[in-house]
C-alpha cells in the first residue's frame, strides 16, 4: 500500500504547478484588473483587492476536484487499471492508498496555492487572506466534499476528462442539493441555519467516498454501467442513512424546551432603557458544568465551571437561544439557536414592534465552535408578525474576517432605516458604519470610522462620534455629513475616544464622554478604568458645545446617566473619594453647572431609568462586595426622583429593601411597567408601578 | 493442497456481459508444472478467462481456483503467487524501468530484483531508462520480467509474445518460460502463434466461442486428432461420426477430421471396397479444424 501511496505522490506532481499557477491567478488578475478598469479610488483598489485575496481561500475545492478526478479514471484512461488490481493487494486497499496520496497532493497544492497567492496579494492591510482563519475550517470541509465527489466521479467513469466533467456537475448540483436540504431542515426544525452548510458539505464527503470504495472494491473492471447502477444507489443511501441519523442528532439536542430554561436574561440591546414591545431575551439551558469558555491572551480556553454564585462567569451552556418575546402573551415569536456563548448576538426591536433586527452567527451543528469565534456575522431582519426573513445574509464587505462582528444594531426612530457597524480589526472601537433600509435593501457605508452614533428623534440624521473625537450628522439618504463639534487639537482632554452618551429625548442634545488626561488606569484584569472621565453637552445644531462635569476624580468610566423622558434633564452619577460614596446630579440644558439632587448614594452599582411618560428617572441602587465576589448585596434601595427632586417609593412589596437587593432592574417596557430580574436569572418579571402588581413574563 | 494435481481449476465457469457469454461453462484443468497454451479464435474468451482467475472481474456463475485459492474469496492470495502479462499491457510511461521494478517489488511479500535485472540486462534494457521511451517490444519484456520478480508459482501471459521480435521471442521461451518449467513451475500461455505453441507446450486447451471444446496433453492430442480419408463404392459410404469435423463428402470420397481417432472408429468405416487412410495434423491443422467450424458442427 505504501508503493501504491507513493506512485500516487509522485504522479500527481501536476497538481502541485497547477496549484502554483493558481497562486499566482489571483495577484495576474489584480494587476490586468487595474490595467484594464483602473479604479479610481483607493478604496475601489482596496475593495477588488480584498476580494481578490479573498478568492484565494477557495480556490483548494477546484483542486481538489482535479486531485480527485484522476485518481482512478486516469489509470483506465491509461489501460493501468488491470495492471493496478492485478497486485496482491486488495481493491480496498488500493482505492484506499490512492485517496490518501490524492489528499496529500490536494493539501500540499492548496499549501503551495495559500502560500504563493497570499505572499503575492495580501489582503489591503497587508495581511495574508489566511488570516481570516474562521473560514479554514469551511475551506476544509468544502475542499473534502470536491475532492469526495471528483474521487467518486473517477471510480465511475473511464476517461479523465469524463470525470473532471462529472466532477464539476455532481459538485454543483450536490451543492445545490445541500443548501436546499438546508432550508428544508431548517423549515422542519423551526431554526434558521442549524444546519451549517459546510458541515453538511463533509457529512456528504462521507457517502460519497463510501459509494467510490464500493465501486472500485465491487464495481466491474471493464463495465460502466455496473458502476453506475453500484455507485449511484450507494451514495443515495449512504447519505440518506447518515443524513437521517444527523437530522435526528441536531433536532434532539436544538430543540428547544420552555420548561428547560435555566437561566434568562434581556438581551444587550434590550437593556438600554425602554423597552419596546416585544422584547429580546437570551435564554439559557443544559448547563455544561465542566466547560466554559472564555478568551484570554488571543486564545479561546476551555475550563470547567461550576455554578459556584461567586463566580462572575456562567458556565457554558450547550442550549442558548435568542427568544422574541412577546411581553403580554408570553408567546415566543422567534426562536433562535445561537452558538454556545450568547454574548455577542444583538438584537433590536424596531419602535413600531414589527421588525427585528438580529446579528448573531448561525449555530450550524457545531454550537458553541467558540475556536472559529462566535461573532455575529450574519444580520438578520425578520418581520415579526409573518415570520417572514426580509434579509438573512453577512453584509457586503464583511468578508475578509469573520472575527469582525456585527455589532450595535440601531433602528432609526420610526424604523425606515437600520444602523449597524463593524469594525475593521478585532478589538478595535471604531467601526464601518452601515445603514440598511429596513427590509434589508440598499446597504450602505459611511466614508468615516465611527465611534458612536444615535439617530435623531426625527429620523432625519444621524449623529456620528468619529475616531478623531469630531461628530458628525448625516443624513441617511447620503453619505455627505457636517461637522458639528470638533475638538481642540491641543486640548489633552480629548486623547481618547469613548462614546456618545446619550441624545436628549427632544433631539437637541448630545451627551460625550471625555477623557479628560487620557491617562488610563488598569483596574482588574482586562477592565480598564479612565481616570478624570467628563461630560460635554453638545447642542445638535452645532452652536454650544459646553463642559458641564469636570470630574476630579471618578472611579468610573461607566458612570450611568439617563435623559428623563421629556428631555428637560439629564441625569447621572458620579463617584468621589470612595468607591461606595455616589452623587447624583441633574443637569438641565442651558444651566450651566449641573445641580447636585442627591448628594450621597451610598452605593457602589447604581442604575438610572427614565421612568416612561414623565419628568422623573427610577434609581436603583446596590452595595455589592468589591469584584470579584460581586454576587453579595448588603444594602439596596429603589425609588422614583421625580422632576422636583422628590423621592417616590415604588408601590406595594417592591417598596421592600429586599426587592431592590434581590433584584436588579432592565428597564421600563412600553406599557410603562418596569421589567426586572432576580440575582440569580432565573426569570423575568414586571412590575406595575401604579399598582404595585408583580407578574413572571418569562418562562 | 499439494494433493490437488492441478494448478488452475475451473468449474462451469461461466461469465456473461448482458446477453453475450465470454465464458461458457468452462471446466478446464491446468496441470501443476504444465506449459499450458490457452487457445482460441479471436473473440473466444480467452483474455476473460485469465481476468476471471485474477478476479479482475467477476464470474457470473462457476468457481475456479488457482493453486487451491478460490479466485473470488482468496484473490489477494492467487495474486501474490501468479505473475500475470498481458498483450501490449500499458504501463506507467512516467516510471524508470528501475522505478517500476521498485513500485512491483514493494507490492509483493518476496521479491528477487536478480532475477529481474538478469532478464532485463539479457534483453539489453536499461534499467534507468524512462519507460516511455522504449519500444512496444521492449515494454512487453520490462513488463514479462517484472511479472516474475516474485518468483510466482503460476505465470499467465495472456498473448504477451505479441509484439516481440525473434530474438526477444526466443529469449522468453527459452530463457523464462522453459527455466521455470524447469523449476517446476505453472504457465499458462493464451495465444495464436501456434508454432511457438507447438514448440514448448505440453498441454492444450481449445476455447471457442467461450466453451473449452477440448483440453488434453499435446501429445495425446496429437494422437487422437487425425484426418480420416475414407474411399468407398458410390453406393456404401460410409457413417461419418457425429463428432466429426470438416467433412467433405464426394461420390467416392470422404474426408473428416476426429477428435478421437480411435480402433473402433477405423473398425466402423472399414468394410467392402473401401480403404481407410489416417492422416496426421499439426497443430495449427489442429486448431484450424477445431476452431473453424460453428460449434453444433463440432457435436
Amino acid at each position: 500500500m505504501r508503493s501504491i501511496f507513493l506512485k500516487e505522490l509522485r504522479q500527481g506532481r501536476p497538481l502541485l504547478l497547477f496549484g502554483l499557477a493558481l497562486g499566482l491567478l489571483m495577484p495576474l488578475l489584480y494587476v490586468l484588473s487595474l490595467r484594464i478598469s483602473r479604479p479610481v479610488s483607493p478604496g475601489e483598489v482596496d475593495d477588488l483587492r480584498s476580494k481578490l485575496a479573498f478568492a484565494l481561500l477557495w480556490l483548494p475545492p477546484i483542486i481538489a476536484l482535479f486531485g480527485g478526478a484522476g485518481l482512478f479514471a486516469a489509470e483506465a484512461d491509461r489501460g493501468t487499471l488491470p495492471l493496478l488490481f492485478s497486485l496482491p493487494v486488495s481493491r480496498l486497499r488500493i482505492w484506499f492508498a490512492k485517496i490518501l496520496g490524492g489528499l496529500t497532493l490536494t493539501a500540499l497544492a492548496s499549501a503551495v496555492l495559500l502560500v504563493v497567492g497570499n505572499l503575492l496579494l495580501p489582503n489591503p492591510r497587508g495581511e495574508p487572506s489566511i488570516v481570516a482563519s474562521a473560514y479554514l475550517p469551511d475551506m476544509f470541509l468544502w475542499t473534502l466534499f470536491a475532492f469526495a465527489v471528483a474521487a467518486f466521479a473517477s471510480a465511475l467513469a473511464s476517461h479523465t476528462i469524463a470525470a473532471t466533467l462529472l466532477a464539476f456537475l455532481l459538485s454543483g448540483g450536490l451543492a445545490a442539493g445541500i443548501i436546499a436540504i438546508t432550508q428544508l431542515g431548517a423549515r422542519l426544525l423551526g431554526y434558521d441555519e442549524v444546519f451549517d452548510l459546510a458541515i453538511w458539505a463533509g457529512v456528504a464527503a462521507l457517502p460519497l467516498l463510501l459509494a467510490s470504495a464500493l465501486v472500485i472494491s465491487r464495481g466491474e473492471l471493464l463495465r460502466s454501467a455496473r458502476k453506475f447502477l453500484l455507485g449511484i444507489p450507494a451514495f443515495a443511501i449512504a447519505l440518506a442513512l447518515i443524513g437521517s441519523l444527523l437530522i435526528g442528532a441536531v433536532r434532539f439536542a436544538t430543540r428547544y424546551q420552555r420548561d428547560d430554561v435555566e437561566r434568562v436574561s434581556l438581551s444587550a440591546a434590550g437593556q438600554a432603557g425602554v423597552l419596546r414591545s416585544p422584547i429580546t431575551l437570551i435564554t439559557y439551558a443544559d448547563p455544561a458544568p465542566y466547560l466554559r469558555v472564555s478568551h484570554s491572551d488571543g486564545r479561546w480556553r476551555r475550563t470547567s465551571a461550576g455554578h459556584d454564585p461567586d463566580d462572575r462567569s456562567w458556565p457554558a451552556y450547550r442550549s442558548v437561544y435568542s427568544v422574541l418575546l412577546d411581553p403580554e402573551t408570553g408567546r415566543e415569536l422567534d426562536v433562535l439557536r445561537l452558538p454556545g456563548d450568547a454574548s455577542w448576538c444583538t438584537t433590536a426591536v424596531s419602535p413600531d414592534g414589527g421588525r427585528a433586527a438580529i446579528a448573531y452567527r448561525p449555530a450550524g451543528l457545531t454550537w458553541g465552535r467558540p475556536q472559529l469565534g462566535n461573532q455575529p456575522e450574519t444580520l438578520r431582519i425578520v418581520e415579526l408578525d409573518s415570520e417572514h426573513v426580509l434579509y438573512q445574509a453577512p453584509p457586503p464587505n464583511l468578508t475578509t474576517n469573520r472575527y469582525t462582528a456585527i455589532r450595535d444594531l440601531e433602528w432609526s426612530p420610526t424604523g425606515s432605516y437600520l444602523a449597524y457597524a463593524f469594525p475593521p480589526r478585532v478589538g478595535e472601537r471604531a467601526s464601518c458604519l452601515h445603514i440598511v433600509n429596513a427590509d434589508g435593501s440598499q446597504p450602505r457605508a459611511l466614508p468615516d470610522d465611527a465611534a458612536d452614533w444615535h439617530w435623531s428623534p426625527t429620523e432625519d440624521a444621524l449623529y456620528v462620534l468619529d475616531r478623531d473625537m469630531t461628530v458628525k450628522r448625516f443624513r441617511p439618504e447620503s453619505t455627505s455629513n457636517e461637522t458639528i463639534w470638533a475638538p481642540d487639537p491641543d486640548d489633552p482632554r480629548t486623547r481618547r475616544t469613548l462614546p456618545l452618551s446619550g441624545i436628549s429625548p427632544d433631539g437637541r442634545w448630545l451627551v460625550l464622554t471625555e477623557n479628560q488626561t487620557g491617562a488610563v488606569e488598569t483596574r482588574t484584569g482586562t477592565a480598564v478604568a479612565l481616570k478624570r472621565v467628563g461630560l460635554r453637552a453638545i447642542s445638535t445644531d452645532g452652536k454650544h458645545a459646553q463642559v458641564i462635569w469636570s470630574a476630579e476624580d471618578p472611579r468610573r468610566s461607566d458612570a450611568p446617566l439617563a435623559w428623563s423622558a421629556d428631555g428637560a434633564a439629564l441625569y447621572f452619577v458620579v463617584w468621589r473619594d470612595h468607591p461606595s460614596r455616589a452623587r447624583l446630579l441633574r443637569w438641565r440644558p442651558g444651566d450651566a453647572q449641573p445641580e447636585t439632587i442627591i448628594a450621597e448614594l451610598p452605593f457602589n452599582s447604581v442604575w438610572l431609568l427614565p421612568v416612561p411618560d414623565s419628568d422623573g428617572v427610577l434609581v436603583w441602587g446596590q452595595l455589592r462586595d468589591e469584584w470579584p465576589s460581586t454576587s453579595q448585596v448588603h444594602e439596596a434601595a429603589a425609588f422614583i426622583l421625580d422632576g422636583s427632586g422628590h423621592r417616590k417609593a415604588l408601590p406595594g412589596q417592591a417598596a421592600a429593601p429586599d426587592f431592590a437587593r434581590a433584584n436588579s432592574p432592565r428597564g421600563f417596557d412600553d406599557q410603562g411597567r418596569l421589567i426586572f430580574q432576580p440575582a440569580d436569572h432565573t426569570t423575568l418579571d414586571s412590575l406595575d408601578i401604579d399598582t404595585g402588581k408583580v407578574r413572571q413574563i418569562y418562562p | 493442497m499439494t494433493d490437488n494435481p492441478y494448478a488452475i481449476t475451473t468449474h462451469s465457469l461461466t461469465k456473461r456481459f448482458g446477453r453475450l457469454a465470454a465464458l461458457d461453462r468452462v471446466s478446464a484443468h491446468v496441470p501443476r508444472g504444465s506449459i499450458y497454451g490457452f487457445m482460441g479464435p479471436n473473440g473466444a474468451g480467452k483474455t476473460t478467462f485469465v481476468h476471471c482467475l485474477l478476479n479482475l472481474i467477476d464470474p457470473t456463475s462457476g468457481t475456479a481456483a488457482v493453486l487451491g485459492h478460490d479466485v473470488v474469496r482468496d484473490s489477494v492470495a492467487v495474486r501474490r503467487r501468479v505473475g500475470h502479462v498481458a498483450a501490449l499491457q500499458p504501463l506507467w510511461d512516467w516510471m524508470k524501468v528501475r522505478e517500476f521494478a521498485g513500485f512491483m517489488a514493494g507490492c509483493y511479500p518476496r521479491w528477487s530484483q536478480q532475477t529481474v535485472s538478469d532478464i532485463l540486462s539479457r534483453v539489453g534494457i536499461n534499467q534507468n531508462a524512462r519507460i516511455q521511451t522504449l519500444s512496444r517490444g521492449q515494454r512487453a519484456l520490462v513488463g514479462l520480467a517484472v511479472a516474475i520478480g516474485h518468483e510466482p508459482d503460476v505465470l499467465l501471459l495472456d498473448e504477451a509474445l505479441t509484439g516481440l521480435d525473434p530474438i526477444a521471442r526466443r529469449e522468453v521461451l527459452r530463457n523464462i518460460i522453459e527455466a521455470m518449467h524447469a523449476d517446476g513451475r505453472t504457465v499458462l500461455i493464451t495465444g495464436q502463434d501456434i508454432a511457438d505453441m507447438e514448440r514448448i507446450c505440453d498441454h492444450i486447451g481449445f476455447l471457442v466461442n467461450g466453451r473449452l471444446i477440448l483440453e488434453s496433453p499435446l501429445d495425446d492430442l496429437k494422437a487422437r486428432v487425425k484426418r480420416v480419408r475414407v474411399e468407398h463404392p458410390a453406393e456404401s459410404p460410409p457413417a461419418v461420426p457425429a463428432d466429426a469435423l470438416q467433412v467433405e463428402q464426394s461420390a467416392r470420397e470422404t474426408l473428416f477430421t476426429t477428435r478421437d481417432c480411435s480402433p473402433a472408429l477405423l473398425d466402423s468405416l472399414d468394410g467392402p471396397g473401401r480403404r481407410v487412410g489416417i492422416m496426421d495434423l499439426d497443430l495449427e491443422n489442429i486448431f484450424i479444424h477445431l476452431a473453424q467450424p460453428p460449434v453444433e458442427a463440432i457435436r
